[in-house]
């Protein structure tokens, strides 16, 4: 066959093939693809006595309304998640969408049971993505809380997962994905956290609660017309797992201590809570973590033991005090600049030990240093961890060098 | 007649060595040997890079002799057909394993729900038109497109090497070495790159340089994969059970980017990516029609690309349509069929031809 003759069957074949792809009976007569999906941004799992309930926030994409978007509180039970999850579909007669699903919310009532079977169900299925975030609701059911948050962010199609990866990146929250809780669950530390989120109605100037909106099962919020308001009562607190199930809530200068240990936390406010210098009184001290480097070295001679190098940069926003206790109190700048190093130096100290001493008690290894331990020096470990529980032994040592701008 | 110049051959090699490896495999690899999985990747890359400098070897040794011309002048006639009928096998098995995972990277990633019976007619015809041309056309666009390919690999590699922590991958044979050696056992089809090169022989125009490229290029290919695989298999170390075929370096940045935030512009490299899979496929289809035709004895011709068209289609788009089925049948009996004769074609030739070679010289 001629050159020009093969090319004009080509270009024939493409156009029959673009002609069938356009006039499908599916593709004249469908929807949109966009407004034929359940396109959950978050969902909430909570325990129930016949088994789960799933609440979910459905994002409706809607051209008609001048691009506002729908959002939809929706919730199904049923014996399994994945239960719930089909039930979720035939309810709103659409095809479920989790590609989106940035946010998973554990409910309260998960109390003394393991979330790690619905969590790895989430995962192994494909339904959600390894890098969703998850949260804990201390004082709620995830539907409650999934409810509330609805009402904190209409702008974003994530809302919250959004509002908490900010806050993780830029204030020191300590957060963790869907992956990192398997992992950490699945090393020989069998122990990881999530971070605590209560959310309650915003309370008018006279102290009491707004009234609230409608049947909560299935409220429709948009951006203009919020029947009730809501805010963060907490955020920075974090509570430990073990084996999937919740055994404590960590304080917050523990939760610190936490977030002090994770590399990732580059950025945030810091606060010195009491600084002495030149035997003059300054008071609290605050200051913007800048930068961090965290290592640890682990070693296993006489007992086993961690050595943690931290390093940290700081910019200090009190400036005044200082100017002050220099000009007027004739405090040194020598002096004030070794005071404030070794506040800092041992307030991030301290905050660290807190942690390590309270998830000692309780034998919950959520930092990981056991299993680091466990990974480098791994023949030791396990002669020690036959006959004893090596994390309550771990010695720590620290290395912590602040650096002030 | 030589077709592809040494640097074409070169960048089809990288292409060839750079796409299958990177997209399912190291999450199966994972699921099988658990976070030792790393040490089947290298072991399998040495064993292919012998491989390789064994077939550039003999392309170099023999400049104007055809694989085909030049096994039935060794062998005989009737037993030289049986090895290009095996290594017709082994490249329609290649090209069913390659159609299936752009089939599962598509439905993973994308769309979820895909007509593929009527959506891979476009890549069909697209291996149909270039196989009708010359190697050389296949060896320009690798020419054009690996610096591209190997633009966006390292993109990519940079987008996710700050996720991954390789002391997940520690301690090392936690579960001894028997599960790399079944490992090493399950996954052969997934390379043999060396037997795919050896089909250029006689269509190279060589110079003392092919062994020296042929290195330099694997090489390169090969410290991607090898990259790229380590990461994942970091990633997903603790969990290597809830992972499933179709779990790629594409979830991983997703993961990594935190892209159901940002969307998926990683998928734009990816895409440009993909071009070592369509071309390594357009590869082994063009040598496919080749070598049916050698067998079969007549031209090629289009009875004989439509018949190979045609088996492929039926193969990935209805007995294969199952994704686990494709890979029980890549993993199972299959691989001891059709890769023993590619495999070990090179090396065999090599030293049993070195003799004859220096008499002759």
């Amino acid at each position: 066959m001629k050159k020009t003759k093969l090319l004009s069957v080509y270009k024939i074949a493409l156009l029959i093939f673009a002609l069938t792809l356009v006039l499908m009976p599916k593709n004249v007569t469908a929807m949109p693809e966009i407004e034929t999906k359940l396109l959950l941004t978050a969902i909430g799992i909570d325990k129930t006595e016949s088994g789960y309930t799933v609440s979910a926030t459905d994002v409706m994409p809607a051209e008609s309304q001048d691009g506002t978007l729908r959002r939809l509180s929706v919730r199904a039970e049923g014996s399994s998640v994945s239960e719930c999850l089909n039930k979720l579909s035939v309810k709103m007669g659409k095809k479920l969408e989790l590609g989106l699903c940035g946010l998973v919310a554990i409910g309260n009532t998960y109390e003394g049971e393991s979330v790690l079977p619905d969590l790895r169900y989430l995962l192994s299925s494909g339904r959600i993505i390894s890098g969703a975030y998850l949260v804990y609701c201390p004082s709620d059911s995830a539907s409650e809380m999934l409810e509330k948050a609805n009402e904190l962010s209409a702008a974003s199609s994530n809302g919250l997962a959004n509002l908490l990866e900010h806050n993780a990146v830029e204030n020191n929250t300590k957060l963790i994905t869907l992956l990192k809780f398997l992992s950490d669950s699945a090393s020989v530390t069998k122990s990881s956290f999530m971070p605590c989120v209560e959310i309650v109605e915003k309370k008018p100037r006279g102290g009491e609660a707004m009234p609230s909106g409608d049947d909560p099962g299935q409220s429709e919020l948009t951006g203009e017309n919020k029947q009730k308001e809501t805010e963060i009562e907490s955020l920075s607190e974090v509570a430990l797992f073990k084996e999937g199930k919740k055994l404590m809530r960590l304080s917050e200068a523990q939760t610190r201590g936490l977030t002090w240990l994770d590399e990732r936390s580059t950025h945030g406010l810091v606060t010195l809570n009491e600084l002495y210098a030149g035997g003059e009184y300054v008071g609290e001290l605050h200051a913007k973590l800048t930068d961090k480097k965290l290592s640890f070295k682990p070693s296993f001679k006489s007992s086993p033991s961690i050595r943690v190098k931290l390093s940290v940069r700081l910019s200090l926003e009190d400036r005044h005090k200082l100017t002050e206790l220099h000009y007027r109190n004739g405090v040194s700048e020598g002096e004030l600049s070794s005071s404030m190093l070794t506040g800092f130096e041992n307030q991030i100290k301290n905050e660290i030990q807190t942690l390590i001493d309270c998830t000692k008690d309780i034998d919950c290894d959520a930092v990981g240093l056991t299993d680091l331990l466990y990974r480098t020096r791994n023949k030791k470990y396990k002669e020690l961890a036959r006959h004893l529980s090596v994390y309550p032994m771990l010695e720590i040592s620290y290395d912590i060098s602040v650096k002030i701008n | 007649m030589n077709e592809v110049s040494l640097k074409q051959y070169a960048a089809l090699l990288f292409m060839t060595s750079v796409s299958v490896k990177m997209f399912m495999l190291p999450a199966l690899m994972l699921r099988m040997v658990g976070k030792t999985a790393f040490v089947l990747t290298v072991v399998y890359i040495l064993l292919d890079l012998v491989g390789v400098v064994m077939s550039a070897m003999l392309i170099r040794r023999h400049p104007r002799e055809t694989i085909f011309a030049y096994l039935e002048a060794r062998l005989g006639k009737i037993a030289g057909k049986f090895v290009c009928a095996m290594l017709a096998l082994f490249l329609a098995a290649k090209c069913v394993l390659m159609i299936s995972e752009i089939k599962m990277f598509f439905t993973v990633t994308m769309y979820e729900e895909i007509a593929w019976p009527v959506m891979v007619i476009p890549l069909f015809v697209l291996m149909i038109s270039v196989s009708r041309k010359r190697l050389r056309a296949l060896g320009r666009t690798a020419e054009l497109l690996s610096p591209v390919v190997l633009a966006c690999t390292l993109i990519l590699f940079a987008l996710l090497a700050g996720d991954s922590k390789l002391v997940k991958l520690l301690p090392l044979f936690e579960n001894g070495v028997s599960p790399v050696l079944e490992g090493l056992a399950a996954f052969p089809m997934w390379f043999g790159d060396g037997a795919i090169m050896l089909l250029f022989m006689g269509k190279v125009k060589c110079n003392e340089k092919a062994v020296k490229a042929s290195v330099i290029s694997y090489c390169t290919a090969s410290v991607l994969v090898i990259a790229f695989s380590t990461m994942l298999q970091a990633t997903y170390a603790d969990i290597s059970t809830l992972i499933d075929y179709g779990n790629n370096v594409s979830n991983m940045t997703q993961f990594s980017l935190s892209a159901q935030d940002y969307g998926r512009f990683d998928l734009l490299f990816f895409c440009v990516w993909m071009f070592s899979v369509l071309i390594t496929l357009c590869t082994s289809f063009t040598f496919l029609t080749r070598i049916t035709a050698s067998v079969t004895g007549r031209r090629r011709s289009y009875p004989i690309i439509m018949a190979c068209v045609l088996v492929l289609y039926v193969l990935s788009s209805f007995v294969f349509s199952n994704d686990n089925v494709v890979y029980v049948t890549m993993t199972g009996v299959l691989k001891y069929i059709v890769c023993p004769v590619p495999m070990l074609l090179a090396p065999t030739l090599l030293i049993t031809g070195g003799r004859k070679h220096r008499e002759k010289n």
